[in-house]
């Protein structure tokens, strides 16, 4: 596979503090690359760095084989970003944005790219109106349409559907599998939605406190754990056989809703139900779930907090 | 620091449209650029009208005096805040960033600044000029002749050099430095000399202001008015002075922006 970005060594301190530590990572062409971490892992950091609005204390970034210090603007036409911490001119009407967007990013048959991006974010009713008098979801919307106007070969996404409804966002995640499928775009992405990162990224890079902690595939990252949690509902009079069977397996129970909820090694569940059996334990509404990115992310936060403290 | 390898024309277009959509949806930038050069008029106008009425057949042209002042002073003030506002808008929009992880460079950011300034600069006098002939029947191109352009020109990148010095203030003190936008410039109006001889300044004044091109431009603006023409030498050393101070103070810009690229430019506001 092609690299479309290959960061190496990425080093940026801010005094005594490292924010971003000898972190390196690469980005395939056509490839959607998640990038988790815990508030203050370093992401932002990073994702300025690679915008080029940050500079690095050590290492490099380049993108298309070409280093972003030396090439900034010929890579930047092909780039393009969209993030929480980025507002667009509040005075401007939303028609000026995207006028003024799509020429400072050489746009190639701009009214017509205009057009398609106006009809994909349904911002046909918000044309004439100001930025400052946007929704929150509208202004994503605007967002997203910003960063898609150059059609560009990377795009950056720092939590792209957080302000979305329901609907939206998946128009946005339909939209952004679409390009890549069509036009081989590469995504980095960010959000603290894991269902979202594991439906979307082929791949994580899980950062924390400033280094790469983690980086396969969604699928891949969970399955490290090794651990699954079971569902089930326990009649009150079986409380005392259930928790013994829970002791020997060394499962961590939690209750809720009338569910019982036991966190156990995936490979003592056979195990567990067949104990459940033998000491008649009745089992209702019983749902067996593989750990998810979420675990994992939740798991990878708590050892480094342990490790830490 | 940001490259000014690869210099397009069609992002520094990009940026005038900006500009001028950020001028024509916002009332105080457009009131800007038309309201404060008529209150001046106005009130440098009948003050000069009183003075005129004292000093009955002098030959000093009061009303020439203080309304080519107060025209020409304007293109400095308006060359310097279109600069520093360039910046104070971006920050106060929080879009530095987005014009900044775009492909635009500082020098095509700087470029676009310059040519919007300009614009407005010329509109801005040509306005002054209409309400001085409405108000007063003072015609300023008739006055200063075809030397209006240099002293123009002068006068105009004058405004930038102080532009360009408050926007590194700016870049390094953020937002709460913002009030100097406003207020450097009229730190160096008494030195400049706009509406008396230098020579009324006090000798160790006379030689700080003998610093400032501004003061050698407005001697040689009272020169003409007078009806001599200018000293070339003088405004010679004017445009010498202007160039450096422009390209010093562009330098401390752009060492500020390195600075602040080190900090993280999502940090200016």
């Amino acid at each position: 596979m092609n690299r479309s970005i290959v960061v190496r060594n990425l080093t940026k301190t801010f005094g005594e503090f490292t924010a971003v530590n000898n972190v390196s990572l690469s980005l395939g062409s056509g490839e959607i690359l998640g990038l988790l971490g815990p508030n203050g892992a370093g992401k932002t950091t990073t994702f300025q760095m690679l915008l080029g609005i940050l500079t690095p204390t050590s290492g490099s970034i380049e993108y298309f084989g070409k280093q972003l210090s030396t090439h900034r603007s010929e890579i930047l036409e092909r780039v393009n970003f969209s993030s929480t911490y980025t507002n667009l001119p509040w005075n401007l009407k939303v028609s000026d944005t995207l006028a003024f967007i799509s020429r400072l990013y050489r746009t190639q048959n701009r009214a017509k790219r205009l057009a398609e991006i106006i009809e994909t974010f349904r911002l046909t009713p918000l044309l004439s109106k100001r930025v400052i008098s946007l929704s929150a979801g509208e202004l994503t919307r605007l967002n997203l349409a910003k960063a898609f106007i150059n059609d560009p070969e990377i795009v950056l996404l720092d939590e792209p559907t957080a302000s979305l409804d329901p609907e939206s966002a998946h128009m946005i995640r339909e939209y952004i599998l679409l390009r890549r499928k069509e036009l081989g775009m590469s995504v980095l992405f960010t959000s603290h939605n894991m269902s979202e990162v594991e439906t979307m990224c082929d791949r994580v890079v899980f950062i924390h406190r400033g280094g790469v902690v983690a980086d396969d595939t969604p699928v891949n990252l969970a399955r490290t754990l090794d651990r699954c949690n079971v569902s089930l509902i326990v009649p009150p009079e079986h409380n005392r056989s259930f928790s013994e069977c829970c002791a020997i397996f060394d499962s961590e129970i939690s209750v809720q809703d009338g569910y019982s909820t036991l966190s156990v090694r995936e490979s003592v569940v056979s195990d567990l139900l067949a104990e459940f059996g033998k000491r008649e334990v009745p089992l209702h509404g019983i749902t067996i779930t593989r750990a998810t990115l979420e675990d994992y992310f939740l798991s990878q936060a708590q050892a480094s907090e342990v490790a830490h403290a | 620091m940001l490259s000014c390898r690869s210099f397009s024309w069609q992002r520094v277009g990009a940026m005038i449209v900006r500009l001028w959509y950020g001028t024509l949806r916002s009332f105080d930038r457009l009131t800007d650029s038309f309201y404060w050069v008529t209150i001046d008029l106005i009130l440098w106008g009948v003050t000069a009208g009183y003075v005129q009425q004292q000093l009955p057949g002098s030959e000093l042209n009061v009303y020439a005096l203080f309304v080519c002042g107060v025209i020409m002073w304007s293109v400095v003030y308006r060359g310097q805040i279109d600069i520093g506002m360039g910046l104070l808008e971006e920050l106060w929009n929080k879009n530095l960033v987005n014009i900044f992880a775009s492909p635009l460079t500082v020098p095509e950011w700087i470029t676009s600044l310059l040519i919007f300034g300009f614009l407005k600069n010329c509109v801005a006098v040509a306005f002054g000029s209409l309400v001085a002939w409405l108000l007063y029947d003072f015609f300023l191109f008739p006055t200063l002749g075809w030397y209006l352009i240099p002293l123009f020109f002068i006068l105009l990148m004058n405004g930038w050099w102080i532009g360009f010095l408050v926007q590194s203030v700016i870049l390094r003190a953020t937002t709460r430095a913002q009030a100097f936008a406003w207020t450097f410039v009229w730190l160096l109006a008494p030195l400049s000399a706009i509406y008396f001889p230098l020579a009324t300044l006090p000798p160790s004044i006379q030689l700080v202001a003998k610093a400032m091109p501004t003061s050698y431009v407005f001697e040689e603006m009272r020169s003409i008015m007078r009806g001599s023409p200018p000293n070339w030498n003088s405004l010679g050393f004017a445009a010498f002075l202007t160039v450096m101070y422009v390209a010093i103070s562009v330098w401390l810009m752009r060492r500020a922006f390195a600075k602040v690229l080190n900090a993280g430019l999502v940090k200016v506001y």
